[in-house]
């Protein structure tokens, strides 16, 4: 058996099993590489920020985005006076409520289209209504729901609601045939099907669909915050921070929001693996 | 593609082709019609000011294409969407080339960098863009360049690394030279990304142009125009103007779904 293992071609790409002393020597590379890594990051945020301090005011106005310096005392005065704290937890709040609804919908939504009723009356239906261009529905919102953050989530459900509707779709096309129609050979009804095939099956569609669809969240929330500032929210900050020519606070909001959605991504995609698979859902609101 | 055609020739299939084709016609027409229901009763129980029924907004859209302010509207959003994802692509891909075959340790630095700006609500630039150069053309662009590299870089840079390593190396095995490597294996092989991303971006592209035109509120475009005439309580026109590029957006989806599907097809 050894001997016969030696002569068998090893596949390409994966790396012959070494020593314990040469696995442990590679460890230490990658350690060191880890830390080139994070000590060219910090080199490369430095300069920047240098540029960006000593920056012409012509080129730069400090009206418009501060400097290094303003925009950390900012961020700091922001923190103590509860400003940018409130505005996140708002933010996030409008967030968390719409995905909460807009994937039940969608869902739920997916799953009536796909039986035949559903798929009749509602196929083109749902396609004409994702085509419509949401930023432009606030103001209906606004109308329908009155000045309240139950308008901006009815803005970002109407658009992480198609994210999930086309996911949960994919995922039920999908489904093993065989195991669908084995499921159905043993009497299972349409909920049990539903509950032991379909929606377990449809789980990497939906985490796909989940990472299209919070930063699209984010997006509409913000646009939201900003054309109906009706409530305090990280748009709202940043508008009035810019209204106010206070360039430093504006930067400081623009990067917590960036980081905060930086952050929320890395999450999401340490649970999902590919980014190529999940394109069939698209990307417009 | 001539066996589909021998296929269709055939006077059975012709009829069955022809049924179903009439199936999805009267079903659209349903759903069409279900919706402008729809419509019809929210514009019923609603105040005229906000919002009109269909047959007004319809015949608004009709004047509008008389007189030639719906081109005027639709060219400046397109031109806007147009240039953003020219640019926008340029740059992506420049990004994925930069990241993708720079030495690894340049890739990893930078990369964080891609998926950042991915992630990023793009709208928050507005407030800034605002007083840093105003609410011209150029600041609708940026917006929109700035939501189409980042996609398309990733798309760019998944088709650097999907690259088949065993193919590459019988190539340098057989001596290919590294022009020769770009030419014949990763640009071939990385276009086919790079296509589908672009085809995914493009109702992207146009939509952050709307939202921006609503949000700097200019006056010219399609978002312009709802705004600006929402400001003043026009709710004919701000329906005829989402109409219009409902249209669009629902025409650039159709060609989406085609040419992706053609894409993923292609490179089975």
């Amino acid at each position: 058996m050894s001997q016969t293992s030696g002569t068998v071609p090893k596949p390409l790409g994966q790396p012959a099993a070494r020593g314990r002393r040469q696995v442990s020597r590679k460890a230490r590379k990658k350690d060191r590489d880890l830390l080139a890594v994070i000590g060219w990051r910090v080199l490369l945020v430095a300069i920047f920020c240098a540029l960006w301090q000593l920056a012409p005011d012509g080129v730069v106005p400090e009206s418009a985005v501060g400097r290094p310096s303003s925009v950390a005392s900012s961020f700091w005065s922001l923190l103590k006076s509860g400003a940018l704290p409130t505005a996140l937890g708002s933010t996030l709040l409008s967030v968390v409520y719409a995905m909460i609804i807009g994937a039940v919908l969608g869902i739920a939504l997916g799953i009536f289209s796909s039986m035949p009723v559903g798929r009749w009356l509602l196929g083109p239906a749902i396609s004409l209504l994702y085509a419509i261009p949401k930023v432009g529905l606030i103001a209906v919102f606004v109308i329908l729901l009155g000045v309240e953050r139950s308008s901006h989530v009815a803005l970002v459900v109407s658009a992480v609601l198609f994210v999930y509707f086309y996911a949960i779709r994919q995922g039920i096309e999908e489904a093993n045939e065989d195991q669908l129609n084995a499921l159905r050979g043993m009497g299972a009804g349409r909920l049990t099907v539903l509950r032991k095939l379909i929606l377990p099956s449809a789980v990497p569609q939906l985490l796909g669909a989940t990472r299209i669809a919070l930063p699209l969240a984010l997006t509409s929330e913000i646009f939201a915050e900003l054309r109906e500032p009706s409530i305090a929210g990280l748009g709202t900050l940043l508008a009035d921070s810019s209204q106010s020519l206070n360039g430093a606070a504006a930067s400081a909001v623009l990067i917590v929001t960036v980081l905060i959605a930086y952050g929320l991504d890395i999450v999401l995609n340490s649970r999902v693996k590919g980014f190529t698979e999940l394109t069939g859902t698209g990307l417009q609101v | 593609m001539s066996i589909a055609i021998d296929r269709a020739r055939t006077p059975g299939m012709n009829l069955a082709m022809a049924r179903k084709v009439g199936l999805r016609v009267v079903q659209w027409l349903a759903s069409i019609a279900l919706l402008v229901l729809l419509w019809e009763l929210l514009a019923l129980t609603q105040n005229h000011l906000f919002v009109t029924d269909p047959l007004t907004t319809v015949k608004q859209v009709g004047t509008w294409l008389a007189n030639g302010v719906a081109w005027q509207l639709t060219a400046v959003t397109l031109a806007e969407a147009a240039c953003g994802f020219v640019v926008g692509s340029a740059v992506g891909i420049l990004l994925a080339l930069v990241v993708g075959l720079a030495p690894s340790i340049a890739g990893r630095v930078l990369e964080p960098g891609i998926v950042a700006l991915y992630a990023a609500p793009k709208f928050v630039l507005v407030p800034i863009l605002f007083v840093w150069i105003g609410n011209g053309f150029i600041p609708r662009v940026v917006l929109v360049v700035v939501a189409v590299a980042p996609v398309i870089a990733t798309y760019t840079l998944t088709g650097i690394r999907t690259v088949d390593t065993a193919r590459a190396r019988m190539m340098q095995g057989l001596g290919a030279s590294r022009r020769q490597m770009a030419t014949k294996l990763l640009l071939p092989h990385t276009m086919g990304y790079i296509a589908t991303g672009e085809v995914y971006v493009l109702p992207h592209a146009m939509f952050v142009a709307v939202g921006a035109e609503v949000l700097f509120g200019i006056s010219g475009g399609l978002g312009g125009t709802i705004y600006t005439q929402g400001q003043l309580f026009n709710a004919k026109e701000v329906f005829a103007a989402l109409l219009i590029a409902t249209v669009i957006s629902a025409i650039l989806s159709w060609i989406v779904g085609r040419v992706g599907a053609r894409l993923n097809r292609s490179r089975r």
